[in-house]
């Protein structure tokens, strides 16, 4: 399908190539994962190969699709023979109802009504999404929007789906929905699947081969396995955090590692470690007492609801935080975690119960010992740059604090720059840094390792343990489960507007069969039944 | 969202019965014509949605009528029949039958627009419109996408300065914000424009998807309505349906073919009950 020769690309305000003489060829079929961290190039790569979408730079080399330069073939066929599916499932959608998005491709390619109803009949049948056709895109979920944008872009017929990153602003059990539908494409169809993506433990079963890109060049390449190998042998101990954990635990933990031997899903970690750890006894549930220090979050039955005729968002909730607590807060889409979140706020009012901060009703003093990193950073920023904007939050002038903070947070080289030209992750902790030079008592954060890459979010753990070590309170809503596992101390879990569960991560994670991490799941029923993280399998691992 | 009845029915055909009855309603001014128009509209609209409009705006319809049937003879004193002085001035019977007929002129104008709304709104009305001025509609469109998606990161902006607390007065603040939110969603509308050019925008001329179909029953209906509003209309022309009103009031006696008009006037204004009743 595609072959590319001695591909490079610059952008024209930088000295440094994106992309350095890339020799590959991808073949009609094929199912390839792409991955590598923010800005090794990844997006420019798929952007070039989507071709209609190519940045502005200077190209070298050449793209030949079909054994044709790509340059020869008109955007009509491109359009048609290549679909691009991008990570912004909101900002894709273009049209007001999910038939007019739908059929949008369509009509851009001046298809008949006739035409277009036969093939949104055939392929809505396909994917069973009838139920999905009348209704507004902007009431639809990010998954939901995600599919019906993934649908029209396969009603065009494509060849090859591009897809950069798609489920990254999805919770998990969507962006299982949106890899099961490619897998079916692949297998049912044969398309060609070209994905970037940083979660990818799930794809590795079901792609043919992976290329890891860093700093403009392919670094390791095979199938799943070669891949896997050839990544836990690096030197680079970076790379170490884009090991799915089961795989990276058997590298460690085997003498003369065999390709086809790692495992690359639950059941086969399961197997492998079936075999080489003895029967564990039933797991005695630890008691971790929680520190009941002061209390800094207090909710009481409190209860949410928009309109007495919809069903209550928070049903009677309470909820207690202590100082100096790393509480996260898991649960499902919709489940009401942002709510929950705003109503500590004060941005929404409880309709009944009671909310009370720093053991006071919320004021303007309580709130200003609050920080609130929200899901989207870019709701933060009012100035041109990112100086402007850390100036903004200084009590006193004292810029040396501000130029202290910047570098604990590797952002002194972005002073200058317009807040908006960051990548996501560097936007998220230059608010993080902006907050904190208000010295907090109290930090919000909802969904903080959305989007990120592992190594960001690796940092971003690291940023956060080290806060807390300092005594900060911290209060997360996440549903990124191995996150949590690894840095939250407690974790109450939401279901259906109330806490069903509070308490240590530790326990009650182990007693989950869903919400906890793949290691947790493989070692069930042996001696590591209690360990939810490769650190901490490491650690308890039986010595002979 | 299977619409039955006359929802259902091709929105060309009920921008035909719209405009049509809006006709008829400018070329009758017999009391008892426009009079029985007006009660037939007001059944329509009460049925369509079930009473819930009408009744709130059916109070303000009756004070707009009662207002022009009490200022009409006020201000207008031409006409014969005098029925009574109001300090110097006349008050004349052709005035207040003409401010009769005005106002359930206007007052069926105003339910045939509710009625208007109820039926030909959102897709409906911008399918009508494609087919006028197909790049405007297209425009409409995206636009009435971004209405939603602006009010939610205002929404978002807000709840997050609230925290955030600038040292700025709220003027400024506001200010801020607005800038804000123009950056964040230009920023956001050039992955919108890369989704529209990935999926083939602007390559050749666009076709629109058109959710309906002309079907033998709408053509009927097209038919029925002609040929009812044809009689009508001609009856109208000959004077049958309407009276003199000034100079002098003439007579309101009803001649046969006034009878006629009067029962054709009936299933032409009633056309979408009887197309609910057909469909059931």
């Amino acid at each position: 399908m595609f072959q590319l020769s001695g591909l490079s690309f610059r952008y024209p305000d930088m000295d440094k190539s994106v992309l350095k003489q890339l020799h590959l060829s991808i073949g009609e079929g094929e199912f390839i994962l792409l991955t590598g961290p923010s800005g090794c190039g990844k997006t420019t790569l798929l952007r070039l190969l989507t071709y209609v979408l190519r940045p502005n730079g200077t190209l070298a080399g050449e793209i030949f699709y079909k054994n044709q330069p790509i340059h020869l073939w008109s955007d009509k066929e491109l359009t048609e023979e290549i679909g691009f599916i991008s990570q912004y499932p909101e900002e894709q959608m273009v049209m007001p109802t999910v038939m007019q998005e739908l059929v949008f491709g369509l009509e851009n390619h001046g298809l008949s009504t006739a035409e277009m109803r036969k093939r949104v009949a055939e392929l809505g049948h396909y994917f069973k999404i009838e139920d999905l056709l009348n209704k507004k895109t902007n009431a639809l979920s990010g998954g939901e929007q995600q599919l019906v944008h993934l649908l029209s872009v396969l009603l065009l017929r494509p060849k090859v789906l591009i897809l950069d990153e798609p489920t990254s602003q999805l919770d998990p059990v969507h962006a299982t929905l949106v890899f099961q539908m490619l897998e079916q494409l692949h297998h049912d169809l044969g398309m060609t699947i070209i994905i970037a993506e940083h979660r990818y433990a799930t794809l590795l079963r079901m792609c043919d081969r992976v290329f890891m890109l860093d700093e403009g060049t392919v670094c390791f390449t095979g199938n799943s396995r070669e891949f896997l190998y050839q990544l836990a042998q690096s030197q680079d101990l970076r790379y170490d955090a884009y090991l799915p954990d089961i795989a990276h635990l058997y590298i460690k933990k085997t003498k003369q590692p065999v390709n086809n031997d790692i495992p690359l899903t639950v059941n086969e970690g399961r197997v492998w470690l079936k075999r080489v750890l003895p029967m564990g006894r039933r797991l005695q549930k630890p008691k971790q007492q929680i520190k009941q220090t002061e209390q800094i979050v207090s909710l009481n039955d409190v209860t949410f609801y928009h309109s007495k005729n919809e069903p209550s968002i928070l049903n009677r909730l309470s909820l207690t935080v202590y100082k100096g607590d790393f509480y996260a807060i898991i649960g499902g889409n919709a489940s009401g975690k942002t709510t929950l979140i705003e109503i500590c706020l004060g941005i929404k009012k409880p309709k009944r119960g009671r909310l009370e901060l720093f053991q006071q009703q919320l004021n303007k003093k309580t709130l200003e010992r609050i920080g609130y990193l929200p899901q989207q950073p870019q709701a933060f920023f009012m100035y041109d740059t990112v100086e402007k904007e850390m100036q903004s939050m200084l009590n006193n002038n004292n810029e040396e604090i501000m130029i202290q903070m910047a570098k604990h947070f590797h952002i002194e080289h972005l002073l200058h720059q317009h807040p908006f030209d960051c990548s996501y992750g560097e936007m998220q902790r230059i608010v993080l840094a902006c907050l904190l030079l208000r010295q907090p008592d109290l930090l919000f954060l909802d969904e903080p390792t959305k989007g990120l890459d592992p190594f960001a979010k690796d940092e971003l753990g690291r940023y956060l343990t080290a806060l807390h070590k300092k005594g900060l309170t911290i209060v997360m809503v996440s549903h990124d489960i191995d996150f949590v596992a690894q840095y939250s101390e407690r974790v109450g879990l939401l279901f259906d507007g109330e806490i069903t569960a509070d308490g240590a991560t530790k326990t009650i994670l182990q007693d989950n069969s869903f919400y906890t991490t793949d290691i947790n799941r493989a070692a069930r029923g042996t001696a590591l039944s209690h360990v939810l993280t490769v650190e901490e399998a490491l650690q308890a691992w039986p010595e002979k | 969202m299977s619409e039955q009845g006359f929802l259902s029915i091709h929105p060309f055909v009920q921008l035909i019965y719209y405009l049509l009855i809006s006709v008829t309603l400018f070329h009758i001014n017999h009391p008892i014509f426009i009079g029985t128009s007006f009660l037939l509209l007001f059944t329509i609209v009460w049925i369509q949605d079930k009473g819930e409009t009408a009744k709130k705006r059916l109070l303000h319809i009756l004070l707009l009528m009662g207002l022009i049937i009490l200022f009409n003879p006020l201000f207008v004193s031409r006409g014969r029949y005098i029925l009574f002085y109001l300090g110097e001035r006349q008050i004349t019977l052709e005035a207040l039958i003409y401010g009769i007929s005005l106002a359930f002129m206007i007052g069926g104008m105003l339910l045939l627009f509710i009625s208007f709304q109820h039926v030909l709104h959102g897709q409906r009305f911008l399918y009508l419109f494609a087919n006028l001025l197909p790049r405007t509609a297209l425009l409409i469109m995206i636009a009435l996408r971004f209405v939603p998606l602006l009010m939610y990161r205002l929404e978002t902006i807000r709840a997050v300065h609230r925290v955030r607390r600038s040292n700025t007065t709220p003027i400024k603040t506001a200010m801020f914000q607005m800038q804000t939110l123009i950056t964040w969603s230009l920023e956001e509308a050039i992955k919108t424009a890369d989704s529209m050019k990935a999926r083939g925008y602007g390559n050749q001329k666009r076709t629109m998807y058109t959710p309906y179909r002309m079907e033998k029953r709408d053509w009927v209906v097209i038919m029925l309505l002609t040929l009812l509003f044809l009689l009508f209309f001609l009856g109208s022309m000959l004077g049958y349906g309407n009276i003199y009103i000034y100079p002098q009031l003439g007579t309101l006696r009803f001649y046969p073919l006034d009878w006629v008009m009067y029962i054709i006037m009936i299933p032409l204004y009633l056309m979408p009950l009887l197309i609910e009743r057909s469909t059931n």
